[in-house]
């Protein structure tokens, strides 16, 4: 009786954790076809996949680079499928049927900034790695949900927002985008550091340092306008300096050659 | 009234005693800026005096080791004055001068170290670069001497630092290190040319006006027919004309540049709400080919795609039609939205001017012996790419993986055809 009893509980147990784990094995991904350059959830589940069966070994961080596409051609080699680095759909079905994706774990590490793995076979406790997350449970991991230059990390993009956004948030979106590219200019000109953060945090090169607002959160639309900026646009003209002519205390800053007006800044050189 | 009494002498006092500490510390800060400020200042004094030397020093020698010495000081010093520099409350005006010229000195002396072409245009002009900067540190030390000495009026002593006036000591070492960046490091004709092509001043063709560029705009945009739009021309002092136009159509806000001379497109992006994607990368990617060949952007390819938030961004670069290599300088960026395939973005700036390629031979490379036996050559491909002396090379262009305990690194390395140099190294 007391052995039924055990058995019992096992079995219940067993159910119980697994009716609560979100494991997927059936369709989950979307219809839409992945390829390189692409970025997001699918891309998340495509890497978590092929890391299950041990095909992909680097960072889960749902943007499709290199990584993802040898280990999906290695995957695809395998299955005897299309080798075309391409996620379609008999890819990704073939991908479904042989792996397993927890996808709250996943997403989970991910918003926390953990460091984790995704291999089957292991327990999912033991895939975080204690006390290398950077995050703090709310979101706050350091990965941005985009796809940059190589040039740029995503460091850069964080940094730079929050200078666009503490600098000209009441600025039309090309204004934001051309306070950006400022900082990219100053970047190619040798009359300035070599570093994004040496550019920004250089002393009284930017009032929303100094007066402490490039701390403020930066919105979507800061981020938006820097990824434009880092992906070549300059509304600016190539300007290295720009001023607000009603606030501008400096005289020396009206020497500059002047290039165009968005909103309150005039650009110049 | 006791009671009142009692209660305005304590608070008065209560503020008397905070106003006297924050006084106090205010004071302290300042005198801990102050002492900051000055040593970084006798700081910049000495190693200015180190430069000197190095420079000097660098005359010396003709034996290649020792002469390495010299350089690697002048490109350290160098790099430390600049971070001095840059830590002082100092003109702007002479900061940035100062910073360029000490950049170009570490540049130049860099250069020198790597190559034979170099060594002897170190040579050449290290004498007067040693003269200069000789008579800077004269100056120099003229200009800081009363701002070492002890002086308890910051803020006086702030102003005479960071002085604008035209006659302060600091504007006139801006116009000497001016003087000396231009004798000493004149911009190379690459440079130059480089820089004609980043400020589009070097355009030939005939200047359109203002209604002709509403025009051009409206031709290639046609959805914009019953926008509000607004025109002005650039500031007189651009270094290239151009026209901005910006229009309001319901949820589409946005900008356009075009160039004066000949109504180029420079640059245009829109701002506007999108929706989820429902389009997928292969059609996007159709969609823009096909609007960029409406536009007339005819010879290009597409190299890249990345996919950000509410859009992708692709990049495309010219083809030479002679040998179908691809040329990076003549990009031209294109971004599109995920919900329909609009092009809500173009940035044509770098393909306005079209790059002169040289004719330059061909000469077959051993792959096998060039690369280590464990790297895979996965793509080739001919690129044009600047070099060193920003010159425009043709390469072959490689995309290579190596496994490092299973894990792949793929790299795109560019090769120069004629001399084999390897032009460019870029991790993937």
């Amino acid at each position: 009786m007391m052995r039924l009893f055990k058995v019992m509980f096992i079995i219940l147990m067993t159910f119980t954790i697994f009716s609560t784990t979100d494991v997927n094995r059936g369709e989950a991904f979307t219809n839409q076809v992945i390829a390189r350059g692409a970025n997001g959830d699918d891309v998340i589940e495509l890497q978590a996949r092929l890391q299950y069966i041990s095909y992909y070994t680097e960072k889960i961080d749902g943007k499709f680079g290199y990584g993802t596409y040898w280990a999906l051609r290695k995957f695809q080699e395998k299955y005897g499928l299309p080798v075309d680095g391409i996620a379609g759909a008999s890819t990704k079905k073939k991908l479904t049927s042989v792996s397993t994706y927890h996808k709250e774990f996943v997403m989970e590490q991910l918003n926390k900034g953990n460091r984790f793995t995704h291999y089957g076979g292991v327990a999912l406790e033991e895939q975080v790695k204690k006390g290398t997350g950077t995050g703090t449970g709310t979101g706050s991991g350091t990965q941005t949900n985009t796809q940059l230059p190589t040039k740029y990390s995503d460091q850069d993009l964080k940094l730079m927002a929050n200078a666009v956004y503490g600098e000209s948030r009441g600025e039309p979106y090309e204004g934001q985008v051309a306070v950006a590219a400022v900082i990219l200019n100053r970047l190619d000109s040798p009359e300035f550091p070599n570093t994004i953060s040496e550019i920004i945090f250089q002393p009284r090169a930017f009032t929303a340092v100094a007066d402490g607002q490039i701390w403020l959160t930066p919105n979507k639309r800061a981020m938006e306008a820097v990824i434009d900026a880092m992906n070549g646009w300059d509304p600016s003209e190539n300007a290295l300096y720009y001023f607000n002519p009603d606030t501008a205390t400096s005289g020396w800053i009206w020497t500059r050659k002047q290039i165009k007006t968005i909103g309150q800044h005039i650009f110049s050189i | 009234m006791k009671k009142l009494t009692f209660f305005l002498v304590y608070t008065v006092i209560v503020f008397s005693i905070f106003s006297y500490t924050t006084s106090i510390e205010k004071t302290n800060l300042k005198q801990l800026l102050h002492a900051q400020y000055t040593n970084k200042m006798a700081g910049a004094s000495s190693q200015l005096n180190e430069l000197q030397k190095a420079v000097q020093q660098s005359l010396l020698f003709s034996d290649p080791t020792a002469l390495n010495d010299s350089l690697q000081d002048v490109w350290r010093l160098s790099s430390d004055i600049r971070q001095t520099i840059g830590d002082l409350p100092l003109d702007r005006e002479f900061t940035t001068q100062w910073m360029n010229y000490l950049g170009r000195l570490g540049n130049q002396a860099k250069l020198t170290m790597t190559t034979e072409e170099s060594k002897a245009n170190w040579n050449k002009s290290v004498t007067n670069v040693a003269s200069n900067l000789s008579s800077f540190s004269s100056e120099w030390d003229v200009a800081t001497a009363h701002l070492l000495q002890e002086d308890k009026h910051y803020n006086k002593w702030l102003d005479q630092l960071s002085n604008m006036d035209v006659d302060s000591n600091f504007t006139n070492l801006s116009a000497s290190v001016k003087s000396y960046t231009e004798s000493d490091f004149p911009l190379t004709s690459s440079e130059s040319d480089r820089q004609k092509k980043k400020d589009l001043q070097a355009l030939k063709d005939q200047p359109i006006s203002e209604k002709q560029a509403l025009a051009r705009f409206k031709e290639m945009f046609t959805q914009y027919d019953k926008a509000t739009i607004r025109i002005e021309e650039s500031a007189k002092t651009a270094p290239y004309p151009f026209y901005h136009i910006t229009f309001h159509d319901g949820i589409r806000l946005g900008y356009a540049d075009i160039t004066k001379k000949g109504g180029h497109l420079l640059s245009y992006l829109v701002e506007r709400p999108v929706d989820e994607s429902t389009l997928s990368q292969e059609e996007l990617v159709t969609r823009a080919n096909k609007r960029m060949n409406q536009l007339g952007f005819d010879d290009l390819k597409i190299v890249d795609s990345r996919e950000n938030t509410m859009a992708w961004h692709l990049n495309y670069v010219r083809i030479n039609p002679d040998n179908k290599a691809k040329i990076y300088a003549d990009g031209v960026q294109v971004k599109i939205a995920k919900d329909n395939g609009e092009i809500i973005g173009i940035n044509s700036m770098e393909y306005i001017q079209k790059e002169t390629l040289k004719n330059q031979p061909m000469k077959k490379i051993n792959w096998k012996t060039f690369f280590d036996k464990n790297v895979e050559i996965v793509e080739e491909d001919l690129a044009y790419s600047e070099n060193d002396k920003m010159e425009e090379r043709l390469c072959y262009e490689l995309t290579v993986v190596y496994y490092n305990k299973n894990v792949p690194h793929t790299f795109r390395v560019l090769v120069d055809t004629e001399t084999a140099e390897i032009i460019k190294n870029e991790k993937l």
